[in-house]
């Protein structure tokens, strides 16, 4: 056997791992990009938080953790800045440990920076982490105020202007859910929005972007895919308000187009795993040739 | 010592020189995290270099250490790519009990106090941790909804929380969770696990009681419902108001696919019936819808992991080693 | 006895939920078991926890191998858990509070919460003498009047909030130590918030420490590690040999081109994307551009494939729910003995 072809039968897989690597490191330090273009689905949720008339009440579940930031953060952040932009009022609450991390890092890195007149309590509110996954759904849906009696920061429910009159989240015009598995999106729609009606759209990591499909339209109306789904958003943002992705003197803000920038490392990986199963199939092909042959 | 040990070695103090050679040349530091108060009062680590135009930074030992910690678990846990090691296990050790320890205080300050302890002892607890616990809606509340009133004077309380007994502030049905609770821990024991059987069997029963419903209502039902859709879809075009042919026929296309692509997969599923004859071809079709359905999954995790490869080493170019600007 | 009366708890815990769904008549109850399900959701990782001591701590008290291991990751356990629960380096809540005293039965408290720029001063009496006024006095200034009600109850609030133009901006020089009086009634020495009532996982306390700087960033690589193991496998395991694997791959082809800017570029030649198809020819050729061929695939193989799973998948939770409740199923009560 030819011994090109041999070492490539036997190819240990740590030199597939460093191709992987370069892959990706080498667009991050040459900061390679490329053009996006909002699909409909993505062009479908912000075309409805456009279209939400002035102080809706949108709750933003941020259910993820570090393990999918890279993935889930970008949106999080889109989603933050564009329903601050229309001057809604946003209820941020997590099903996983982790999420009151995430809300407060996206409330000090968007709505603090670019929103310092929005008010807490007024304009929005933290009413932080509660265990039970879907079970926090289910007791939220009816009584809110049984489980929640104080926000995250411990003051007390009824003495938050936003929550004062909050029974449950029936009445809430919008749910937005980041979402990195269970409990997430699916948990969202099945004890919330399909059984009360609660429009809802979806931004989830690209393992569950697939399984939320046949949920599209009727029971959500809108998904925001991995980080792709991330790219657009924030393509569709700045297209919109160009002062989202670049400052006044037109510096880009590196911090609210993360999502386009990581689909650069992106675009060169996926190359690399296209060329590396052809590859595969080649050398398979080769090696079954070489072994009749011989 | 081995030869790939050696390597690494070399790559290590190549890399160290370079980062070394890079702040002499340049003043660019490595991984030196200053604390910065902005003007609104919320901390934040900057690299030291860029802290120097931000009049507020001060050093910060702790944010420099913890950016170099952060540095170290990220390639101590990047090495098991290469070969299983210590360094790998160590950090994977602390990962584990922090992860415990993080998941635990938690549940314990988000949901413990507040909704168990706060319910029972809600005088200790807002003087002790939630001053924002309101005693007087406690007391109006248990009033007006307990199931224990017929035995307890809540009226008597007037509403007054501040003043109330330590009974008047109790509610009593979380005496409930946190006996089960008990129960539930003593699961450690080495004695008497059938005690931990009755939350257990609390936790099942709910579980399936709500999973019963939501499963059949957003899974089984509004998915047939969903599939219920009509077959030929005219489109008219907006100007002419003539039958568009091409949209049309996409859309009454996607229908039908839809429709048989989701019964022949579901057919696949239904093991009661051989898979012969027509019911086999059927089947067989569904086979391919999944497989496309699967390739569709494999396509969009692929997608997934590689955008948190991506985040991990924009920590490393930028946070850590400051190669690339944030 | 040991098995029974939790199949019966199975059965009416589950039977409550699914009553509650059709009457409303049932939702405080529901609500609820439901809640009480949270607590014990959270209860569990406590149990988390200390199973982990028991193992890890029977491992380094044995001496087996790896015990070191073990003996880290109880340290970095321990250590960080009396971070969290401690909250040490945490700063209270900001603000002020303080019981009020006197030499009668009358109690009083006060609070001064504040939060960004708006201040807001809550004073509260009971057991004062009904029909009764009094002056409250911060320090030397008096801020208001109390009245108390027939009830021997009386409240005060004072608010500053800079927008809004309220009066009570000599909240914002009010510090610990300073004296709040209610006539000659009541009388307290203002203190802050003890570091206890502050957020657990405050940005610069110890535990966020361990969080930013050890769990961030370990949780973060383990994931970022698929990465390399989607590669391996897609190098040395995806094979088209069959029908069924070329139709997997090729999918698979077409998403990973479509969902960047690959796809789009090597078939831009066939659409426009700045306006619509205009005619059919255009329409078809629309069809085959990889970004729309893409969402197609999505939007009918993967959702025909998805909801036929999803509905199967209902089906069988709705199986073994019912064999749950009813008890047939009894595999989660562990074995026979204990």
């Amino acid at each position: 056997m030819n011994p090109a072809l041999k070492f490539l039968v036997h190819l240990d897989r740590r030199w597939v791992f460093l191709l992987m690597a370069l892959a990706v490191m080498i667009p991050i330090i040459w900061r390679m990009e490329f053009p996006e273009i909002p699909t409909p689905l993505v062009r479908t949720v912000f075309d409805r938080i456009e279209s939400l008339p002035e102080g809706s009440r949108i709750l933003l579940a941020f259910d993820y953790d570090p393990g999918s930031e890279p993935e889930l953060q970008p949106m999080a952040s889109a989603w933050t800045w564009h329903c601050a932009k229309k001057k809604h009022k946003l209820y941020f609450l997590a099903l996983w440990p982790v999420g009151p991390q995430m809300i407060q890092a996206t409330v000090d890195s968007v709505l603090k920076r670019d929103y310092p007149q929005m008010r807490y309590g007024e304009d929005y509110v933290n009413l932080g982490y509660k265990s039970g996954n879907e079970g926090v759904i289910k007791v939220v849906v009816s009584n809110l105020k049984e489980l929640y009696t104080t926000d995250h920061f411990g003051t007390a429910i009824n003495d938050i202007p936003l929550t004062r009159d909050l029974v449950n989240i029936r009445g809430m015009d919008l749910i937005l859910n980041v979402s990195a598995g269970y409990p997430g999106t699916k948990e969202w729609i099945q004890y919330a929005s399909t059984p009360y009606n609660i429009p809802i759209a979806g931004g989830c990591t690209g393992v569950q972007a697939p399984l939320l499909y046949p949920y599209i339209p009727n029971q959500m109306f809108g998904l925001l895919g991995a980080i792709k789904g991330a790219a657009e958003y924030e393509k569709a943002l700045s297209d919109q308000y160009p002062e989202y992705a670049r400052d006044a003197a037109g510096k880009r803000r590196p911090e609210f187009t993360k999502g386009i920038e990581r689909m650069g490392p992106q675009l060169i990986a996926h190359c690399v795993v296209l060329g590396l199963i052809v590859l595969g199939n080649v050398i398979l092909a080769l090696h079954r040739r070489a072994l009749r042959a011989a | 010592m081995k030869r790939d040990t050696i390597v690494i070695l070399l790559l290590l103090a190549a890399g160290a020189g370079w980062l070394a050679y890079r702040y002499r040349s340049s003043g660019v530091t490595t991984g030196l995290g200053y604390l910065a108060i902005k003007s609104d009062g919320i901390p934040m680590s900057v690299p030291m270099h860029a802290a120097r135009e931000l009049k507020d930074a001060t050093f910060s030992w702790p944010r420099t250490v913890g950016i170099w910690a952060a540095g170290f678990f990220t390639l101590a846990i990047f090495s098991f790519l290469y070969r299983d090691n210590p360094i790998y296990k160590i950090a994977e050790a602390a990962f584990v009990g922090i992860s415990a320890a993080y998941w635990m205080t938690v549940g314990f300050w988000a949901v413990l106090v507040p909704n168990l302890a706060g319910k029972l002892f809600p005088r200790l607890i807002k003087f002790g941790a939630v001053p924002g616990l309101d005693l007087d809606k406690i007391v109006e509340d248990l009033a007006r909804t307990s199931w224990f009133g017929w035995g307890i004077d809540y009226e008597s309380a007037n509403g007054d929380g501040l003043t109330a007994a330590w009974w008047q502030l109790m509610n009593l049905p979380y005496w409930l969770p946190m006996i089960l609770g008990a129960m539930l821990l003593w699961r450690l024991a080495p004695k008497g696990a059938w005690i931990a059987r009755w939350p257990l069997a609390f936790i099942i029963g709910s579980t399936v009681g709500f999973r019963l419903v939501g499963f059949l209502g957003a899974d089984f039902v509004a998915q047939i419902k969903a599939s219920i859709a009509p077959l030929y879809v005219p489109v008219y075009d907006a100007t002419s108001g003539a039958l568009d042919f091409g949209r049309t026929f996409y859309q009454s296309m996607n229908n039908v696919l839809l429709l048989a692509g989701s019964f022949c997969a579901l057919l696949y599923f239904f093991f009661s019936l051989e898979h012969k004859g027509l019911a086999g071809k059927v089947s067989r079709v569904g086979i391919w819808v999944l497989m496309i359905t699967f390739g569709a999954g494999f396509g969009y995790t692929v997608m997934g992991r590689i955008a948190l490869l991506v985040g991990r080493f924009e920590f490393l170019v930028s946070d850590w080693l400051n190669v690339v600007a944030r | 006895m040991k098995r029974t009366v939790p199949l019966i708890i199975t059965f009416l815990a589950g039977v409550v939920l699914i009553y509650a769904y059709f009457s409303p008549a049932a939702a405080g109850l529901s609500d609820l078991s439901l809640i009480h399900f949270d607590i014990l959701a959270a209860i569990a990782f406590l149990l988390g926890g200390g199973n982990l001591l028991r193992m890890h701590g029977e491992k380094v008290y044995k001496q087996q191998a790896g015990w070191g291991y073990s003996l880290i990751a109880i340290v970095a356990f321990l250590t960080t858990l009396g971070f969290g629960l401690c909250k040490v380096g945490v700063t209270g809540r900001p603000g002020y509070w303080t019981h009020l005293t006197g030499a009668g039965q009358a109690v009083g408290l006060v609070n001064l919460d504040i939060a960004d720029e708006r201040h807001t001063l809550t004073l509260t009496v009971r057991r004062a003498e009904p029909g009764s006024t009094h002056a409250v006095r911060l320090g030397q200034r008096e801020i208001g009047q109390i009245e108390v009600d027939r009830d021997g109850r009386g409240d005060l609030v004072v608010k500053y909030d800079p927008p809004k133009k309220m009066a009570g901006e000599f909240l914002k020089s009010v510090r610990e130590g300073d004296t709040l009086a209610v006539g000659a009634l009541l009388q307290g020495t203002l203190q802050r918030y003890a570091p206890i009532t502050g957020d657990y996982n405050q940005n610069g306390s110890a535990f966020w420490f361990m969080y930013e700087y050890g769990f961030r960033p370990a949780v973060q690589t383990t994931f970022a590690m698929l990465a390399f193991y989607v590669a391996s496998a897609a190098f040395r395991a995806f094979r088209a040999r069959n029908i069924e694997s070329v139709l997997l791959l090729g999918t698979a082809f077409v998403i990973l081109l479509g969902r960047t800017f690959v796809g789009a570029w090597i078939s831009q030649g066939l659409v426009d994307p700045s306006q619509a198809p205009q005619n059919t020819w255009e329409q078809f050729l629309s069809f085959w551009y990889i970004p729309n061929l893409t969402g197609w695939l999505m939007s009918v193989f993967n959702t025909a494939g998805n909801r036929a799973i999803m509905i199967g998948i209902a089906l069988g939770i709705a199986a073994t729910s019912l064999r749950v409740l009813l008890g047939i199923d009894r595999s989660y009560l562990g074995s026979e003995k204990g």
